[in-house]
């Protein structure tokens, strides 16, 4: 600055000059301060003389009485990694013919030992020889920016490292689709190398069947305005991963923004989910197997909650209870339950649920007919996965019939035990008479035999007709033995007359008694004997049986002196079991008997 | 002499055999027989008519239940005893009414008409 002074004309107009440009140097000093903006002078025609500004003593972190340093002063200055390459890239710089030279390099700041990065732009004047006569440059701190970028670099790189590693493939695009990343995994998947995956063309190798999807996704994602979690898009999809390996893969691409929060691309992850495809469409062809089956069984099928409530309820059952399927699950079954049975099922459900146990009950259930029925239902607990339980699955059958079955049995095996007690006092009965009547045990004796063959024959009949009825014509046949022993000398004549069991029995007897006597003392003891057995019915309410036995071509008949069991017999029974009137009239040319009888009996079943 | 001497048994029987041997059992040990009835009404009526001292009831005459004639019979304090082939708990007994499973001998029909005249068929029997 001395040197304008001597150089300057007038004093008024060079104080006025110097005033301008002290007022100058201020300002640019000012800008300096304000731009952080290091001055720095180098004069090489002695040697490396250096002049440092205020700024650059600041930035370099020197005392004041730095201004002057020295070349090796810098030199020592420059971060050891640095320090080689950026002496000597300033050495040639200044040696050969550049006028302009720029570094960027790290130094230790000697105020407080900081690794700071510095930033120089300069310019070299030369002489016509291109000696290098002096160095004006600005120094920069530039160590944020150089920081924010290395950590962007390493951030970069902590990705490539994180993505290569990752076993799914990994992809980066722009808005346009084109791929500015593919990771190993995406490589190896497509048996791509690196170059040739960002120019693969996937859509291309999705299944025709699938192509469809990805469109609607898409479109349905692009109506979805910007930035909301809520815009990615995850597809299932197959896709052709080399000839002939189509693979089902699950692909997530979310949105990629950069630091202003603008959308700018894609960042998207797809897992081969083949195998787990494979097991779910063979898991649900497998489901539907057996809900197909379930749905169809003859058995009711039902699935509850862990309160027991209807989830669901296979066809027999919605039928059974006559339910619509899409109203299962407010379906109240316990409403069904006979009010005697819904106490103990609903405890016994309770405690099931509670202990989450098996339970095995049997209770009726008002149908959609409105009858009760009996159903045998067995259950058993239903755990998730995690093992948490979530209900129960049971099956009902129904027993009513088999309960009736069982009734019936029960009561058939009563009524069948009482009849045979029954027979066993009437066989008690003819031989208490028998043996009491007859002094002579061998007519005793056959005399039994006979009338047990006479029950037996009315009881042959009765079972061959369930034990409803038997046929007088039939009963007469056998007991008489009119196609047997008998035959041409018993003639039966009468309509088809259908006798009750008791009817049956107690017409055998009489028949049988009718029979023994008139071989013994009748007709039938000569053997031109005849005997007529003639019947008719009246059209009356009571249906009057009017039996006629008429004997004839026997030997001269007269009263017996003593009336034996066999009249007994005939008589009081008929009598008594059947409210009807016997008339036996012993005229001399043969024995006839008048039996008369109603068929219908107040009192009897029909 | 045995309890039912001079006794009138009202005998219910709808099996004419059976009630005959009843009668007649009944007969020898020295009672006299009412009935036998093989009917509800017969039986009521022989009930509302002659003097009974005790009875023998078949549970089932026809297809009606004797219940009738029972309910008749205690309401007018007449012991009796019932007589059927389907087993003790097919019959209305009420307690201490004794049941006769069928078939019965005479020696049993003694013993039971005893307990039911309120004698002790031990010290009688035999």
């Amino acid at each position: 600055m001395s040197a304008f002074k001597q150089e300057a004309g007038s004093t008024q107009g060079v104080d006025e000059l110097i005033r301008q440009l002290q007022a100058r140097e201020a300002e640019l000093a000012l800008i300096h301060r304000i731009a952080g903006v290091g001055g720095v002078e180098v004069d090489f025609r002695a040697g490396f003389r250096n002049r440092r500004s205020p700024e650059y003593l600041m930035i370099h972190g020197l005392p004041p009485t730095a201004v002057n340093e020295s070349h090796d002063d810098w030199v020592a200055r420059i971060h050891p990694d640095d320090r080689v390459r950026i002496e000597r890239q300033f050495l040639d710089a200044v040696d050969g013919t550049t006028r302009d030279y720029s570094a960027e390099y790290r130094i230790i700041r000697p105020s407080d030992g900081q690794t700071r990065w510095v930033r120089v732009a300069s310019r070299i004047e030369r002489d016509s020889d291109n000696r290098p006569i002096r160095l004006i440059g600005a120094h920069f701190d530039v160590t944020d920016s150089k920081l924010a970028e290395q950590a962007l670099r390493e951030s970069e790189e902590r990705f490539r490292i994180v993505a290569n590693n990752a076993p799914i493939p990994m992809w980066l695009t722009k808005l346009d689709g084109e791929r500015l990343f593919a990771n190993q995994a995406y490589l190896d998947f497509f048996e791509l190398s690196y170059e040739e995956a960002l120019k693969l063309d996937w859509r291309g190798r999705v299944h025709p069947e699938d192509a469809d999807r990805i469109l609607k996704a898409e479109q349905l994602r692009s109506l979805v305005p910007g930035s909301t979690s809520s815009s990615n898009l995850t597809l299932e999809i197959r896709i052709l991963r080399v000839r002939d390996d189509w693979r089902w893969i699950r692909a997530v691409s979310q949105l990629r923004f950069n630091e202003r929060g603008e959308h700018v691309g894609f960042i998207g992850v797809a897992h081969d989910i083949t195998a787990a495809k494979q097991a779910e469409i063979e898991l649900r062809a497998s489901e539907e197997r057996f809900r197909l089956m379930a749905e169809n069984a003859p058995v009711m099928i039902w699935i509850s909650d862990q309160d027991g409530k209807c989830v669901h309820l296979n066809q027999m059952l919605r039928a059974f209870w006559g339910v619509a399927e899409e109203h299962v699950e407010e379906f109240n079954w316990g409403a069904t339950l006979h009010p005697e049975d819904a106490s103990s099922v609903g405890k016994q459900v309770a405690q099931s649920l509670k202990d989450h146990s098996d339970f095995a009950m049997k209770a009726r259930y008002l149908d959609a007919q409105g009858r009760y029925r009996v159903l045998e239902t067995r259950a058993h607990p239903r755990f998730s996965r995690a093992g948490e339980f979530i209900g129960m699955i049971g099956a009902n059958v129904d027993i009513t019939e088999r309960e009736e079955a069982e009734k019936a049995r029960e009561l058939l095996v009563d009524e069948l035990n009482h009849r045979v007690k029954n027979t066993l006092s009437i066989v008690q009965g003819i031989a208490h008479q028998t043996f009491r009547n007859n002094a002579d045990p061998v007519e005793a004796r056959r005399a039994f035999e006979g009338r047990l063959g006479a029950l037996g024959h009315a009881h042959n009949l009765l079972t061959h007709a369930n034990w409803e009825n038997a046929s007088l014509e039939g009963l007469a046949e056998l007991t008489l033995d009119t196609k047997g022993s008998n035959a041409g000398i018993i003639s039966l004549n009468g309509p088809r007359i259908l006798l009750s069991p008791k009817q049956a029995v107690s017409i055998a007897m009489a028949l049988h008694e009718l029979c023994t006597n008139a071989r013994k003392y009748g007709a039938l003891s000569k053997e031109e004997g005849q005997v007529r057995l003639d019947w008719s019915q009246t059209d009356d309410a009571q249906q009057q049986l009017c039996i006629h036995w008429h004997e004839s071509g026997g030997p001269a008949v007269s009263p017996p002196t003593r009336r034996g069991f066999g009249s007994t017999l005939l008589e009081r029974t008929l009598a008594h079991d059947l409210e009807g009137e016997v008339m036996i009239n012993f005229k001399p040319e043969g024995l006839v008997c008048c039996i008369s009888i109603p068929l219908v009996l107040l009192g009897e079943a029909t | 002499m045995s309890a039912l001497w001079g006794k009138r048994i009202l005998v219910v029987e709808d099996e004419a055999i059976i009630a005959i041997m009843v009668e007649e059992m009944l007969i020898d040990l020295g009672a006299s027989v009412v009935g036998p009835a093989q009917s509800i009404p017969i039986a009521r009526n022989l009930v509302e008519t002659e003097s009974i001292d005790a009875a023998v009831l078949d549970v089932n005459i026809r297809s009606d239940r004797i219940d009738p004639i029972a309910e008749l019979l205690r309401a007018r304090r007449i012991p009796f005893v019932f007589a059927t082939g389907y087993g003790a708990s097919a019959s209305s007994a009420k307690q201490d009414e004794l049941i006769l499973e069928k078939p019965y001998t005479s020696d049993r029909l003694l013993g039971a008409l005893t307990i039911a005249l309120g004698g002790r068929h031990s010290a009688v029997a035999k």
